[in-house]
């Protein structure tokens, strides 16, 4: 049976290459149902959400990766991001309908980069960008690694409404005892479908892909949606936008909202929630009333 | 880049009320303002918000916070300019590479 929001890790015996699986289904459905984006749109986000918990377990980091397309195209924003406790988050943004969705991703985003940030949270991020090119993300990530000169790695990405999976092959330094290893595993990976990616179990696509090869499958690790949202980091945004800005949102629209941009998450605040955040008086509208 | 005449005139609003300071955050996705007063706060703000406008004004501190932060491409940007004492206005930037490049600041209303 197929294990859902995991990551698997495998090794390739008697080679230096190391490979990634996983398969984001609760998870993915968090990300899938707050967007309003189309199908097209929804399935880049599949592919990138998979695509950087792939990339962040490939590094020892303690913080957050983060993928980013920007542009001035159809699709206009595409954020991913993956934390070393195996979290994920992710948006798109859609500003008008995708006129031929078989046009490169330059094209539909109207940009021409791609975006990797590692977080380490301490200091100034790390900072990897490289050409937006070919017509899918995963060609887009293998020519950033070739771009950024990282470990040679292939990507193979799928998404639809229910799930996202990918599967990941690295060639780690070292000699090839098998000079061939890396080329005909890779050929061999670039066989999988779509529908094998998304339905078949770790082990069953393993099997279908290597099955002359004897490989180490460790131990799935889980995956979860997690959003770094909270009504308190919420309650010093409105902090920090002044008394006064705040009483003018208050008299404007009697409450102040603010929504998360990745999970939707909706925060009011009313004339009493603010005048206790501010912890004085402040002009409200007459026709609220405090404790 | 197009604002509400009204998000433009709570920034001017903001600039004035303290010229001579630092004045630096981000226009929310409902173009709601928010302040960052640190790298740290303005660096999360950038991660939680990232369908958002940065503003700043030309304070040496919203300067040095703004520059150390690694601007994402296609991040638009508004700057609050004093050329003349109390006269401000205001300019929009797109980050191309790692250039800003000027484009049109239109008002909604």
């Amino acid at each position: 049976m197929k294990s859902n929001d995991q990551i698997f890790r495998f090794l390739i015996d008697h080679t230096p290459i190391r490979g990634q699986l996983i398969s984001l289904d609760a998870s993915w459905q968090k990300c899938y149902q707050q967007s309003d984006a189309s199908e097209y749109a929804k399935e880049l986000l599949g592919h990138a959400l998979a695509a950087v918990t792939l990339l962040a377990s490939t590094l020892k980091i303690d913080g957050s990766l983060t993928l980013q397309i920007r542009g001035q195209g159809a699709i206009h924003l595409l954020v991913a991001q993956a934390t070393n406790d195996r979290t994920i988050r992710g948006l798109v943004r859609q500003s008008h309908e995708i006129e031929n969705p078989d046009a490169s991703l330059q094209e539909i985003f109207k940009a021409d980069k791609i975006v990797i940030t590692i977080d380490n949270g301490k200091g100034k991020p790390h900072q990897g960008i490289a050409p937006l090119t070919g017509f899918s993300l995963s060609e887009a990530l293998e020519a950033y690694f070739e771009h950024s000169e990282q470990l040679p790695t292939r990507v193979w990405l799928a998404s639809n409404e229910s799930s996202a999976s990918g599967l990941l092959l690295q060639k780690l330094p070292g000699e090839l005892e098998d000079k061939d290893s890396w080329n005909r595993l890779t050929q061999l990976a670039s066989t999988i479908t779509d529908q094998e990616l998304l339905e078949l179990d770790e082990n069953e696509i393993l099997y279908r892909l290597f099955h002359e090869e004897s490989i180490a499958l460790f131990d799935a690790e889980p995956v979860r949606f997690q959003c770094s949202c909270s009504r308190n980091k919420t309650s010093n945004m409105i902090k920090s936008l002044g008394k006064s800005e705040a009483s003018d949102i208050l008299h404007e629209q009697g409450k102040i909202q603010i929504s998360c941009e990745f999970c939707n998450a909706n925060y009011e605040f009313d004339s009493v929630d603010v005048k206790q955040l501010f912890e004085s008086d402040m002009n409200l509208p007459e026709n609220y009333t405090t404790h | 880049m197009k604002i509400k005449r009204t998000t433009a005139n709570k920034i001017m609003g903001q600039a004035s009320s303290q010229p001579d300071s630092c004045l630096l955050g981000i226009l929310n996705a409902n173009e709601q303002l928010i302040k960052a007063h640190t790298v740290e706060e303005f660096k999360q703000l950038l991660i939680d918000h990232p369908d958002s406008i940065l503003f700043f004004n030309q304070d040496p501190l919203a300067r040095e916070i703004k520059s150390s932060i690694v601007h994402v491409d296609g991040q638009q940007h508004i700057e609050v300019f004093q050329e003349t004492k109390g006269v401000f206005g205001l300019r929009a930037y797109l980050q191309i590479g790692k250039i800003q490049t000027p484009v049109t600041l239109e008002l909604s209303e």
